[in-house]
This record gives structure tokens, sequence and C-alpha cells, in this order.
């Protein structure tokens, strides 16, 4: 077995053990918040590598198929959940929600084939990777907010408040999760305003409404939707929690269901 | 006790100088958050409808739009909130002039194709186009021509770089050469043209009516190869004629390599076979035939390349508007995530 999937599939197990650990710490009250913390580390090296062999023997990076772009993003994902777990030990806790979350999109990864594919001349620009970059952060923003939201709404069932007992208030993890989505805000805008001037000189155009310029935009106005209805509204933390989980599916069903279903200039062209 | 009459004026007031401003109640209905979030809600079902539905009605995208600018311009009208935050203020302000700089690109654009074969200089037309209806039409000063093109591919039918080699006149009337491809658009007088993955071969021929009438050079831009790569024919009607030739290319050699890197280039090896009128000939680079209504004279194989071109002066203040937005919004979420921790958060507090 090459290094590219020892190194994965030696990240995949650490992450299955943090997820694990993380499940077991909150159910039975006992978080050794310290382990999960460097079992996601050590996954993150582990994985980092396994990318980074690849990257070298393609010649490019995890942007092309569905086995890449899944990987990037379960390592991003979990880079900016390890970020977040680190700084706000409130967050700490739902590493039980969430890791069990990238759990699927572990799996999803390990039945993709890790065939190599072909890289568009259009992909070969600085602005592939800036536009990348932001909408990982984005994603990763949004991803924290789930997880306090997740914890807003597990704390409405009998077992959930019993494990979820010692954090904050429901309002103040509210809080916290409406700054991850405005930040989410700030580098979806980021992300698509770079997309645009990507576009213009990939595709001689800067929007063109394809399928996933569309969702990605629509994805912005729920996003916007999500903040102004807050400052509207002042709904219930479990009407947010509720939205922000609302925002995650559409960005991911944006992100990795449209650019696989469509043959829109997103995909390259003979 | 005297009650004044205040039909018409809303209770919504802002503070001024002289007292308290009272704003007409339809500019504070039209101001309200609600509003905003319907419209959104509006907005993000119109783009569904016509996505789904396939239609590209800009109707459809610009009422949503047009009353949410409208809310959007009488909030910042009526709500104190955005003179007491500035950033949030000049987010708004920057959405609203990207909204009214996409409608001015819109009013003034152009989009369109345009084909040119190799040696074969832009005429000032194109073969397709989209303009808004207040476009300002300067292709008429574009000069440039195509002198020919590689493109590299993968094995199979997988595109990599073009190199496009253009010669142009730039806007002090200088000719210059230039390399354009993938991402580098030949930009003359606000006019950007791309290459395009629409590409192909280019039979050149002469074409001399039976009638004597001068004889025409010109060329038959075949089907894109190798998206069409078993489709090299076309039905065309030479000038001043009545009857079509249909033109198959017949190429016996291997372009397209399977298993190994190539580049796309004319083929050395192939035949034109032409049949009109239930005659059919195959004629080779130097060949002749005559027709019933002329002499057909193939002069060998050139190539063609697809331009997109796009015209909208309105991309630099787009952009400007744009960054003004995202560092704006960045600006307003710094200083209120400041000034109150997260954990102060209580029941009623809002955003």
């Amino acid at each position: 077995m090459n290094v590219e999937l020892l190194a994965l599939w030696g990240a995949i197990g650490a992450y299955a053990l943090a997820g694990s650990i993380a499940i077991s710490g909150v159910v039975l009250g006992r978080l050794p918040e310290r382990w999960v913390l460097s079992l996601i580390v050590l996954g993150l090296a582990l994985h980092g590598v396994s990318i980074g062999v690849r990257w070298e023997r393609l010649g490019h990076g995890p942007f092309i198929t569905m086995y890449e772009i899944l990987s990037s993003n379960v390592w991003s994902l979990l880079a900016i959940f390890a970020l977040a777990y680190w700084r706000f030990p409130a967050l700490r806790p739902a590493a039980a929600i969430l890791l069990p979350l990238l759990f699927v999109m572990m799996a999803w990864l390990l039945l993709q084939s890790p065939r190599a594919g072909h890289l568009p001349p259009t992909y070969k620009t600085a602005w592939l990777y800036i536009h990348v970059g932001f909408g990982k952060v984005f994603l990763g923003a949004v991803l924290i907010a789930v997880g306090l939201g997740g914890i807003v709404l597990a704390r409405l069932t009998r077992h959930g408040a019993r494990w979820f007992a010692v954090l904050p208030a429901d309002r103040q993890l509210d809080e916290l999760a409406y700054r991850f989505l405005a930040l989410g805000l700030i580098f979806e805008t980021l992300m698509l305003v770079v997309g645009a001037i990507w576009a213009q000189d990939a595709w001689g155009r800067y929007w063109a409404w394809d399928p996933l310029e569309t969702w990605a935009f629509l994805t912005w106005l729920l996003l916007a939707f999500a903040l102004h209805v807050r400052s509207t509204f002042k709904p219930a933390p479990q009407v947010g929690a509720a939205l922000a989980i609302g925002v995650f599916v559409l960005a991911f069903l944006t992100f990795f269901g449209v650019p696989f279903v469509t043959t829109a200039p997103h995909q390259g062209a003979i | 006790m005297r009650h004044s009459a205040v039909s018409g004026i809303a209770a919504a007031s802002t503070p001024s100088a002289g007292g308290v401003r009272r704003w007409p109640a339809a500019l504070v209905s039209l101001a309200s958050l609600k509003l905003s979030a319907t419209v959104l809600v509006l907005l993000a079902a119109a783009i569904v409808w016509s996505y789904a539905s396939g239609t590209r009605a800009a109707w459809s995208l610009a009422l949503p739009i047009a009353l949410l600018a409208a809310n959007l311009g009488a909030a910042i009208a009526v709500n104190p909130v955005f003179r007491r935050q500035v950033p949030l203020l000049v987010f708004h302000l920057a959405l609203l002039a990207l909204t009214l700089l996409v409608a001015a690109g819109q009013l003034t654009h152009l989009k369109g194709k345009v084909e040119l074969s190799g040696g074969e200089a832009f005429a000032g037309t194109l073969h397709e186009e989209e303009t808004g209806p207040f476009h300002w039409r300067q292709l008429g000063r574009v000069a440039f021509a195509n002198e020919g093109f590689e493109i590299d591919y993968a094995p199979g039918l997988l595109r990599g770089e073009t190199r496009n080699r253009v010669r142009y006149r730039d806007e002090s009337g200088v000719e210059r050469s230039a390399l354009i491809g993938d991402r580098t658009p030949l930009v003359l007088h606000g006019y950007r043209f791309y290459t395009t993955p629409n590409k192909g071969f280019a039979p050149e021929v002469i074409w001399a009516p039976a009638h004597g009438g001068p004889a025409v050079r010109g060329t038959i831009h075949l089907p894109s190869f190798p998206a069409q790569l078993t489709r090299q024919e076309l039905e065309w009607t030479p000038p001043g004629g009545s009857q079509a030739l249909s033109t198959r290319l017949e190429i016996e050699e291997r372009i397209v390599d399977l298993e190994n890197p190539w580049m796309l280039r004319p083929p050395k090896d192939h035949a034109l076979a032409i049949a009109a009128g239930g005659e059919r000939v195959v004629l080779r680079p130097g060949e002749s035939h005559r027709f019933p209504e002329g002499t057909l004279h193939y002069a060998g194989m050139r190539m063609w390349m697809g331009y997109s071109v796009f015209y909208d002066w309105t991309m630099p203040w787009l952009l400007a508007a744009c960054a003004l937005a995202a560092g704006a919004l960045g600006w307003h979420y710094i200083v209120r995530f400041r000034r109150e921790p997260w954990q102060g958060a209580s029941a009623g507090v809002g955003a």
C-alpha cells in the first residue's frame, strides 16, 4: 500500500478515535479534551501528508475529482474545527456532534475512486487557490455554527440537556453561532467575488447563472436571510440553530452535489 | 383637549436638530426589516424558478432586486441604526451601488461570438451577439488577426493549454503581436476577445463561378474538433450558387492519441469528399473539380478559432463595490463583536 493511502487511513483512524472519545466523553460526562484535540491534530498531520504526496505525484492540488474534493474538505473542516476547539472551550463538546457528521464525509471519501483527474487549463491560476481558500473558511465557519446549534437542539432532549448541562446558556451559544455565521457571510462574499474574477478570464464572463454559481448565490441569500431574521425577529436559539443547519445543508449540496451532476464549465471542457 | 390629525405620518421618527423627524408611513413600511427578509425569500424563489424552468427572463430577477433596492434605500433614510453604525451603512450602500452597476452593465453590455481562420482578420462583425439597448458600438475600431494556434491535449480528449498568436493594432495605432489563451484575453477598446474550446479545421477553397464572375477565396469551418470527432462534415452553398455542396473531411492519419499527450494540428494525410446533386468527388490539397455551377479548388487545410467577445465597462467599478462591501461588512462585525463578548448575550439581546 503506498504512502498516500497509508497516511489517509492513518488519518481517518485518528479522526475516528477522536470522534469516538468525544462521543463517549460527552455521554459519560468526562470529555478528555486534550486527547480529542491531539488526535485530531495527529489526523490532520497524516492527512496533510496524504494530500501532499498526491499533490507532488499528480502535479496539481486536490481540486478535480470527488475523492480530492472530499479529502481536502475533510482536512480543512477539521483544521478549522480544531482551531475553534482550541480557542473556544464551550465548543469542545460539539465534537460529539460534528465529528460523526464528518465521519459521513470520510465514508463517502473512502468509497470514491482515487484515480487522477485532468486539471483544466482554466485552473492554472492563483485565483483558484484564493477562491477555494475563502470557500473552505466559509464552510468551516458555518460548520462551527452547526455544532453550536446542534448542542442547542440536543438540549431539547432529556439526554442532551444532561450531556451539555455544563455549557453556557442557549442564548450565549446562539450568539456565538451567529458570530460564526457572520464570519461565514464575509468569506462567502469574498469567495463569490473572487470566483467572478476567475470566471471572467476563464470563461469570458464574470457571472452566467451556471448551476454552481446559482446555488452558491442561493446559499449566500439564505445566509443573509438567516442573519436578517435574527436581527428582525429575535428568534429563539432553536430557530437560529435550525437556520444554521439549513445554511450548511444547502452549502453542502451546492459544493459537493452540483459540480458532479452538471456538465457546466466548473468541470472544465474539451 | 385637542388631538392633532396625523394621518399619513408614521410614528417612526428620527431626532433632528429642530426636534423629532417624522417619516411618511409608506416610507417606514418600505424600510421594514420584515420586508427585507420577505423580499430575500422572493428573490431566492425567483432564482429557483428561473433555474428550474430554464427561462432567463431578466424581469423575474429585476423585480425583487428593485424591491430590495427600494427597501434598502428607504431603510438607510429612515433607520437611525445606519447613522450609528457607519460600516453597516457603507456595506449596504455598496450593495446598492452593485445593483445599480449591474443594471447599467446589463443595459450597455455586449456578448458575442466570432470565428476566425488562421490568417483571417476580424472584420468588425460578430456571428452571434447579444447587446444591451444602450451599448455604444465600437467594434469597428477593433483590428486584429488570428495568426494561428496550438493546443496541447492530455491522452484522450482532455484539453490543455491554448496558445493563440494574434496580430493587432493597439489603441495608439501601433501594430503589435501577442499570445493569448485560456486565461489571457485580447483587450481592445474595452472589448475582450477570449479563445474558446470551440475550434476546428478550416479547409481553404477557391470558388470560380461557371458564369464567369470573380473567383472567391474562403474557408469552410467544419464542426468543432475533437468535440465532433466523427462528424467532420458540413453542407454549404457557394457564393452566388443555389446547389449545396456537402463536404466531409476524411482524415487518413491518427490525430487524437488516446495513450499519449498530443497537440492539435491540421491533418497532413487527408482528403475532402464533396457530394452535390448525386455526384461525389474526393479532393486532395491542390486539386480542383468542375461542378455545374462552378469550379471548386481545394487550396489546403487551415484551422479556425472561435472567440467569445465580452464588453462591460462596469467591471472595475463592480470590483471596487464588492471590495468595499466585503471590507465594510468585516469592519462592522469586528467593531460589533469587540464591543460585547458573546458570553454577555442574554434573552432579549438582539443582533
